[in-house]
């Protein structure tokens, strides 16, 4: 095959897959309090073709000291390179916030609220088209402008049209945290307002009720105590996650979140221990014997860099099988309306995740909805 | 393209005149973290040593540990205990005073909710007793006065975004009730409460009514852990400096809470005044004895005072460990490291390095045997767990002055109810002995020594200063194995003490721990620098070795990668000795894949090694292969033409440090700073070694030059016999451009090329090769 007809062959593949319509908004959550899109992970970004970011940009607790609640954890960096993406900032609600405030103290709220999400806009954004400005070709950063350099601020502005709230909300919350939603609403008059719905909110919606709000973000893992030696698995379990997917009448528009993280756990008689964060060769039999899919006990006292583990440790390797998200992915199908603005999210970005399940896995999976 | 192509020679013969001239190295260019690089290797404790690990000699401030005393706190629940009942369990209190934020004690107080959030807490049950009210309600006003002083602060405002502004703190401070307290007739209450007061007013900067309410409840007979407390406090505001220093020093003995910040605020200028105020040999001991760690020279002085005064006490055993850990940084650190001692006491230190480092060894070693003196005559009189650290104390000094038979001697004088500190301390020295004395290749020597690794990881695994330790041990014993011509082995201990020392890094910085990603030269360096091939040949075979033993499994494990990496290295090893047929067959046991896909070698090496990189700058995406390069160098050699003696001439010239595939012999370009840089990690001269690569080719391009000459001699051809000619001459070139030093142009060597450049202008002028290679420079040799 001479160069030609080569290059004729991936010019029609390219052009057949520019054509099949993308089903559903490519998405990922990023959850750090300091967010720098590095060279690597742009490249991860484009390989998904991501086309929209959470990004959490704090979180907001009780201080039963000053009696209010009081913001924490706030996002103090956020670095793009070049990649565009639609932005939904993401604000978490510890429950107990409103289990304590008042009317007066919800009005307070929402509008601390909206004060801080717009002045971190207006931060990030200036931080986003310092960093832009740098990567502007030499002309423009010479004074010899060819044309007018974009408005990088009012560009990353634009990309936000939506707000996210994330509570996981209990019946004895759910009238505070609906009328501060009603307040939210319309601070944010400009935005759409989502909130994040967990499983039980979904399947006991007469329960947790229905908040007055544009949209939801159902939230498909995180469904068992880690600690619990006999979880099968607490990232997200297929058994589980049938029993809360139950029906269709959810009368709100259904983003959907899924997970794209694993964690290594250890039991010592049959007792937790403590999540590892390194790479182990389980292959290793000397060291490892494997008594389930996923479930290794220790042959022999091994040291993981700071863990010394002992022979009879047993250690969970747990992540969301491929097979098991598909199979998620098919029931959500079967319950929940997916269109091309349903946003299909993975929680969370993370280069090492990511490389973990492999972008072509995870764009399969995006195209499966 | 005559023109272009002599342009780009002279360029190239520039650059070379700057880049080979002497470059100074100067110290600042790369930091050395010395902390990171000292080795300490004794650890041998009394047993209360944690009051005091703060003052463990280090090149920081102050040392870290992870063993931190709770005994003060420990009295004070017992207190609680007596106050409340028996039947109440201490562990219990603990976590109510200590381990519950203050927030979260005071949401379950105000909604009545301790009962539930702090469930089957034996102590919140007894609180919740209608008649221990004022005792719940003494402890809600404690906790609310704890928050007061949070240090780690979570919370930010919604008026700043910069949440490290505390100004909206503001709102939340407390004051403790002042009026009450005569009121209150429960001792146990008043005193609290007393305390709260006196905290309260020195963070207000009222020191006048710390002192009065010092005098009025804590200054008397007061046996609870809060006078120690109390102590401090009254310290921190006399104005009197000596007898501040006098307060610090009584709450340095009695409270190991206390014991950090009041040495930390003891004034050294005044200690012999505030001699005068101790009333008896223990305050004065514990006086000189604070006043002594805080110094990092010689403190041999003190130590015989300290002795005197009060000999058995835990703080003269802790002073003998700052001065061994002392010692061991002066000698061991130049030693088995490529640094000086983390903290020089001799000013005239980097007047002339080298002449300091013998003549402060020389200080060192007569001052390691002066002590060692002392405590041997301290050893006769000291009783319990001081004979037997004093014993094992000796017995390390001995060690490190080489005299084993005093060394074996105390180590039997230690009893074996010794604590485990001591033991381990023992076992380490026994490993030390063993590899000395005995055959470091026998199995039972590794056993040995691996008795000794598990013993000290088992003590970090609870202590994380402990790796520092095992770093220290694992260098030393790694060096004996090099010195003993096992440098696979040396080179993995040296690998796993790197690893102790990132450990250490990261808990001494208070860095979450993070795997550094290592990079390729990381995994070899040691081996690139030390190893020979027959060293590489162990080091694979040990890597691919089915049923390792327990030693072998700890010194592999997390310091090697895939083999091929150490195959590659074996081949380039094997090359660099001019052992072609090892090379080959080494390299052929690679997937080619392999140099796609590893390191630099797609990018450097990726052009024809056969024709000279000098004379055709242009890269063509050349797909090279090891093997198959050797194995075209052993067939040319065996034709021994002409033409293949030209085209080994190209080979050579190219694999050196001039060509186009210099790394096929190394694994970086640098000759100056970077290599300044690696020598300090590796060890060894970079420079000399590249020297020694291929009988000098790779510097000097002498091999290259020789098949040069025997092509001219043996070629018909006068292309062949031109071209040969023009590249002798650039041989001789690069061989003057290594020795001269740029910079000096007061003194120039100057350049004397062969006759061959002289036939190259004349004999060879109407050649095609002279048409497209001959240039300026060429030329004005022959004038």
């Amino acid at each position: 095959m001479n160069f030609r007809s080569t290059f004729l062959l991936v010019s029609v593949v390219a052009l057949i897959a520019c054509n099949k319509k993308q089903s559903v908004v490519r998405s990922f959550c990023l959850w750090k309090t300091q967010a720098v899109i590095d060279d690597n992970s742009d490249t991860l970004m484009k390989q998904l073709g991501l086309q929209h970011l959470y990004l959490r940009y704090f979180d907001v607790d009780w201080n039963p000291y000053q009696e209010e609640a009081l913001p924490l954890a706030t996002m103090s960096r956020f670095e793009m390179k070049s990649y565009d993406v639609k932005i939904t900032p993401s604000i978490f609600i510890v429950n107990t916030v409103l289990l304590h405030c008042n009317k007066k103290q919800l009005d307070d709220l929402a509008a601390n609220i909206f004060k801080r999400a717009e002045a971190i806009t207006e931060a990030l954004a200036d931080q986003y088209s310092f960093h832009q400005s740098y990567l502007l070709p030499d002309s423009v950063n010479d004074d010899k402008p060819l044309r007018r350099p974009p408005d990088y601020k009012a560009k990353f502005r634009n990309n936000i049209s939506e707000i996210l709230i994330d509570c996981d909300w209990t019946e004895q919350s759910r009238d505070n945290y609906f009328y501060l939603l009603g307040q939210l609403k319309q601070k944010f008059s400009r935005f759409e307002i989502s909130v994040t719905i967990r499983l039980w909110q979904y399947k006991y919606m007469t329960k947790a009720g229905v908040p007055p709000v544009d949209k939801g973000l159902l939230m498909c893992y995180n469904m068992s105590d880690v600690k619990n030696y006999n979880t099968g698995n607490s990232i997200a379990d297929i058994r589980e996650f049938e029993q809360y997917i139950v029906h269709n009448r959810y009368p709100l528009r259904l983003d959907i979140a899924l997970p794209v993280f694993s964690w290594v756990s250890v039991f010592r008689g049959n007792q937790f221990k403590g999540l590892l964060n390194n790479k182990i060769n389980y292959t290793d039999t000397l060291a490892f014997k494997q008594i389930a899919p996923g479930r290794y006990r220790l042959k022999e006292d091994i040291l993981v860099y700071e863990t010394y583990l002992r022979s009879g440790d047993e250690v969970k390797v747990e992540k969301v099988s491929d097979e098991a998200i598909t199979q998620m992915i098919a029931i959500l199908k079967k319950h929940i309306k997916i269109s091309r603005f349903t946003k299909v999210t993975f929680f969370s970005f993370d280069n090492k995740y990511i490389k973990d399940y492999g972008t072509e896995t995870i764009t399969k999976y995006y195209s499966l909805f | 393209m005559a023109l272009k192509q002599s342009q780009s020679i002279i360029r190239f013969f520039s650059i070379f005149l700057i880049f080979l001239s002497e470059s100074k190295v100067f110290a600042c260019a790369w930091s050395v973290n010395f902390e990171i690089t000292r080795i300490a290797m004794f650890r041998a404790e009394r047993s209360n040593y944690q009051k005091l690990n703060s003052f463990l000699y280090t090149s920081n401030l102050y040392n870290t540990s992870d063993s931190v005393s709770e005994r003060d706190q420990q009295i004070n629940c017992e207190e609680w205990q007596t106050k409340m009942g028996k039947n109440i369990a201490t562990i219990d209190i603990f976590r109510i005073l200590y381990q519950t934020e203050s927030e979260i004690f005071e949401l379950a107080y105000n909604t009545h909710t301790l009962d539930s959030v702090f469930k089957n807490n034996t102590f919140i049950q007894v609180l919740l007793q209608d008649k221990n009210k004022p005792i719940l309600e003494y402890l809600a006003m404690a906790k609310k006065l704890e928050y007061n002083t949070t240090i780690h602060w979570k919370w930010e405002s919604w008026d700043y975004w910069d949440y490290s502004n505390t100004a909206y703190r503001k709102k939340a401070i407390f004051k403790a009730p002042t009026t009450t307290i005569t009121l209150i007739k429960d001792e146990f209450l008043k005193y609290r409460y007393a305390f709260l007061m006196m905290r309260q007013a020195f963070y207000s900067d009222n020191h006048d009514e710390v002192i009065n309410i010092y005098e009025k409840y804590f200054a008397g007979n007061n046996s609870s852990i809060l006078k120690h407390w109390a102590t401090y406090y009254m310290a921190m505001s006399v104005n009197d400096q000596v007898k501040s220093n006098y307060y610090l020093s009584k709450a340095f003995d009695f409270s190991d809470d206390k014991a950090f910040p009041a040495t930390r605020h003891f004034d050294l200028s005044l200690t012999q005044k505030t001699l005068l105020l101790a009333k008896n040999n223990r305050e004065k001991g514990i006086i000189i004895g604070m006043a002594s760690l805080r110094n990092p020279g010689p403190a041999l002085d003190n130590l015989e005072k300290i002795f005197r005064l009060i000999p058995n006490d835990e703080l003269f055993s802790f002073l003998v460990t700052r001065e061994i850990n002392k010692l061991e940084d002066w000698i061991f650190t130049p030693q088995f490291s490529s640094e000086g001692p983390s903290i020089s006491s001799d000013d005239n230190w980097y007047i002339d390095y080298e002449k300091a480092k013998r003549v402060n060894l020389k200080k060192d070693i007569t001052y390691l045997k002066k002590l060692k003196s002392f405590l041997m005559k301290a050893h006769l009189k000291a009783t319990g767990e001081q004979k037997d650290f004093l014993a094992i104390s000796i017995a390390h000094l001995s060690f490190m002055d080489d005299d084993i038979e005093t060394g074996r001697k105390y180590q039997q004088l230690i009893s074996r109810k010794a604590n485990a500190s001591i033991q381990i301390q023992q076992s380490i020295q026994m490993a030390l002995l063993t590899i000395s004395n005995g055959n470091i290749r026998s199995d039972s020597v590794k056993q040995c020594l691996w008795q000794c690794f598990n013993k000290m990881e088992a003590l970090a695994d609870t202590d994380r200063s402990y790796f520092k330790t095992i770093q220290s041990v694992l260098r030393i014993i790694g060096t004996k194995f090099i010195e003993q011509g096992d440098a696979a082995t040396g080179g993995l201990l040296y690998l796993k003490s790197d690893l102790k020392a990132e450990l250490y890094e990261n808990f001494v910085n208070d860095y979450d721990f993070y795997e550094n990603e290592k990079y390729y030269y990381s995994y070899i360096g040691y081996f690139d620098r030390l190893a020979s091939e027959q060293d590489m040949m162990n080091l694979i075979h040990l890597i691919e070795k089915k049923k390792k033993t327990s030693f072998e499994k700890y010194i592999i494990e997390g310091t090697t990668t895939r083999v091929d990496v150490y195959r590659d290295l074996y081949g380039t090893i094997a090359f660099r000795n001019n052992h072609l047929q090892t090379a080959y067959e080494t390299f052929s046991k690679i997937s080619p894949k392999f140099w796609s896909n590893h390191y630099d070698y797609f990018q450097y090496l990726d052009s024809d090694p056969f024709f000279p990189s000098i004379l055709n700058q242009s890269y063509n995406n050349y797909k090279f292969n090891k093997p198959n390069f050797i194995k075209t160098l052993i067939n040319l050699e065996s034709k021994q033409t002409a033409e293949s003696y030209l085209k080994l001439g190209h080979a050579y010239f190219n694999i050196s440090y001039w060509g186009n595939s210099w790394m096929m012999v190394s694994y970086d370009w640098s000759v100056n700073m970077d290599d300044y840089y690696l020598d300090a990690i590796y060890g060894r001269s970079g420079l000399k070694l590249k020297e020694s690569y291929q009988s000098g080719n790779y510097l000097n391009c002498n091999l290259a030059k020789d098949y040069y000459k025997k092509a001219l001699a043996l070629s018909n051809n006068k292309e062949d016999k031109a071209l040969a000619a023009l590249m002798i001459f650039e041989c001789e070139y690069y061989q003057y451009c290594k020795t001269i030093n740029a910079y000096d142009v007061l003194n120039p060597i100057k350049f004397r090329p062969g006759r061959e450049i002289i036939a190259f202008n004349s004999m060879y002028k109407n050649t095609e090769i002279y048409r497209l290679y001959s240039c300026p420079l060429t030329e004005s040799f022959i004038k």
